[in-house]
């Protein structure tokens, strides 16, 4: 081989070598346009006994689930995701979502943040967790979610539940809750104890709901489907649309006061008051049930 | 005399008789080679040749080898941190780490500032001008629950970031964005 031809096949290579790399980069880019990279991290937990007494879920943009199984035990699977274009983004902001899953003597806690340590940028990734968890049905749960979903079915015990733009719906659920929720949806259905609760900005949607109920609820969407079960219905309400409908609407007594509420009522009614901004009314059977609803702008309609 | 000359004879025959190592033959040998070479070496002339002889010899042979040199440790890098690349993605110690691709869906995107706030702003400015109505009391209602709904309006686009993948999220948003516009068809209807 002549120098001058070792020369000439030098830089060839070399320029393939270069083009390579130049050009698996550009196909990459072009992939990127609509393509995203999902990396993500699975946590599995069995927290056998002793019994835990309260789960603790302090969530951001989650979707959890909660189901009640035959059990002692619980079963937790936890899922961390993040989604980029970028594989290698995705790979690193992955690593910025730290989890929390320790018990504390009866109690369990678990936990998704964002924890950026030192010259770390923000994530630039879709972040996500998943929680799949099944439980006894005894068990308390205390849970706070973000921009998420939750699902829960079967409790029995005490519920605490935190829950801001999230889409949640509960059901079979017994014993006692408090219940918050800002902007989002809730739809609730076959629930049966003591509840409360607290909502801002938030449809609401609760369909066959017995025993003994309290709501505050400002804006919104209410409708309110009570079971035979009801003991009492207590609601509070701020310019909310509020609606309650039930087969026979006559088996509750009904005590409401209106200040400046649209107020739909059927006939049966009796009025303490009745002007263009103050509605006060009642309905009474002596039966064992008892209604109160006050309203301060907003709709309210009996059915 | 010829006697004498017999005796001597005799005598030296019996003087002992020594034979030299090799090496001292070996050493007269080498000065006496070295010695005509030296004395020509001494007369050859001396000379020392210019500097920019030099640096154009180093010139040449440089130019060409440098840069090539560079072209190669170009790609050798650019090789070999693309080997290691691949290699510390497929090595890496966190092996939880499970890969997949989802499609960007531009339904679920929301880029653009909303419509509504655009709107909003203006009656704003309006209101700049126009004091008695803004300065109401059910307008300011309005306005203060203009601004709230805003407010989450903005903190859900900030949760949903550049590639949502919830539908529940966009169904909010656009639940918000209608309970916006009513607001401000509201406070419209008052100007």
């Amino acid at each position: 081989m002549k120098s001058t031809d070792k020369t000439r096949f030098g830089k060839l290579l070399l320029f393939a070598i270069l083009f390579y790399g130049i050009a698996s980069n550009g196909f990459q880019l072009c992939r990127a346009q609509n393509v995203l990279q999902v990396a993500t991290k699975a946590i599995e937990k069995t927290v056998a006994l002793p019994a835990i007494r309260t789960l603790h879920i302090n969530a951001e943009k989650a979707d959890i689930e909660l189901i009640a199984w035959n059990k002692t035990e619980i079963s937790i699977v936890m899922e961390l995701s993040a989604r980029h274009p970028d594989k290698a983004t995705a790979t690193t902001d992955l690593a910025k979502i730290q989890y929390v899953a320790d018990r504390s003597g009866k109690d369990y806690f678990l936990r998704n943040y964002i924890l950026l340590k030192e010259g770390e940028s923000k994530p630039l990734s879709n972040l996500k967790a998943k929680y799949t968890i099944h439980l006894p049905a005894s068990c308390a749960v205390d849970l706070k979610n973000t921009f998420g979903t939750i699902h829960m079915k079967g409790l029995t015990n005490r519920l605490k539940l935190n829950a801001d733009f999230c889409t949640t719906s509960l059901s079979n659920l017994k014993g006692e809750g408090l219940l918050e929720t800002t902007f989002g949806e809730l739809k609730g259905a076959e629930i049966a104890g003591t509840f409360s609760f607290t909502s801002d900005h938030t449809n609401l949607r609760l369909e066959n709901i017995g025993g003994s109920i309290s709501m505050k609820a400002t804006y919104g969407n209410v409708e309110i489907i009570p079971s035979s079960g009801l003991s009492s219905l207590a609601i509070q309400s701020r310019k909310a649309l509020v609606t309650l409908l039930s087969k026979n609407w006559q088996q509750f007594d009904y005590d409401i006061n209106g200040a400046y509420t649209i107020m739909k009522l059927p006939g049966g009614f009796k009025w303490k008051r009745n002007t263009a901004d103050f509605k006060d009314a009642f309905f009474s059977k002596n039966q064992l049930a008892n209604v109160q609803i006050k309203t301060e702008f907003g709709n309210l309609t009996i059915k | 005399m010829e006697h004498q000359k017999d005796k001597l004879q005799q005598a030296l025959a019996k003087l002992p008789t020594f034979e030299p190592q090799e090496d001292i033959w070996a050493g007269i040998n080498r000065v006496l080679d070295e010695f005509p070479l030296q004395n020509a070496l001494q007369k050859l002339p001396f000379t020392e040749p210019d500097e920019s002889v030099w640096r154009k010899i180093e010139g040449e042979i440089g130019a060409d080898n440098k840069l090539n040199l560079g072209w190669w440790y170009a790609a050798a890098v650019i090789f070999l941190t693309g080997f290691g690349g691949f290699w510390f993605v497929k090595n890496q110690p966190k092996s939880a780490v499970a890969y997949s691709q989802e499609t960007i869906d531009l339904r679920l995107q929301v880029k653009n500032e909303p419509l509504t706030d655009q709107q909003y702003e203006k009656l704003k400015s309006y209101c700049e001008a126009e004091t008695i109505v803004c300065g109401n009391k059910n307008f300011r209602r309005l306005q203060e629950e203009y601004e709230t709904l805003s407010m989450a309006s903005k903190q859900l686009q900030q949760a949903m970031g550049n590639y949502n993948t919830e539908p529940e999220l966009i169904r909010q948003f656009s639940l918000l964005e209608q309970e916006k516009a009513e607001v401000l068809n509201e406070m419209a209807k008052m100007i």
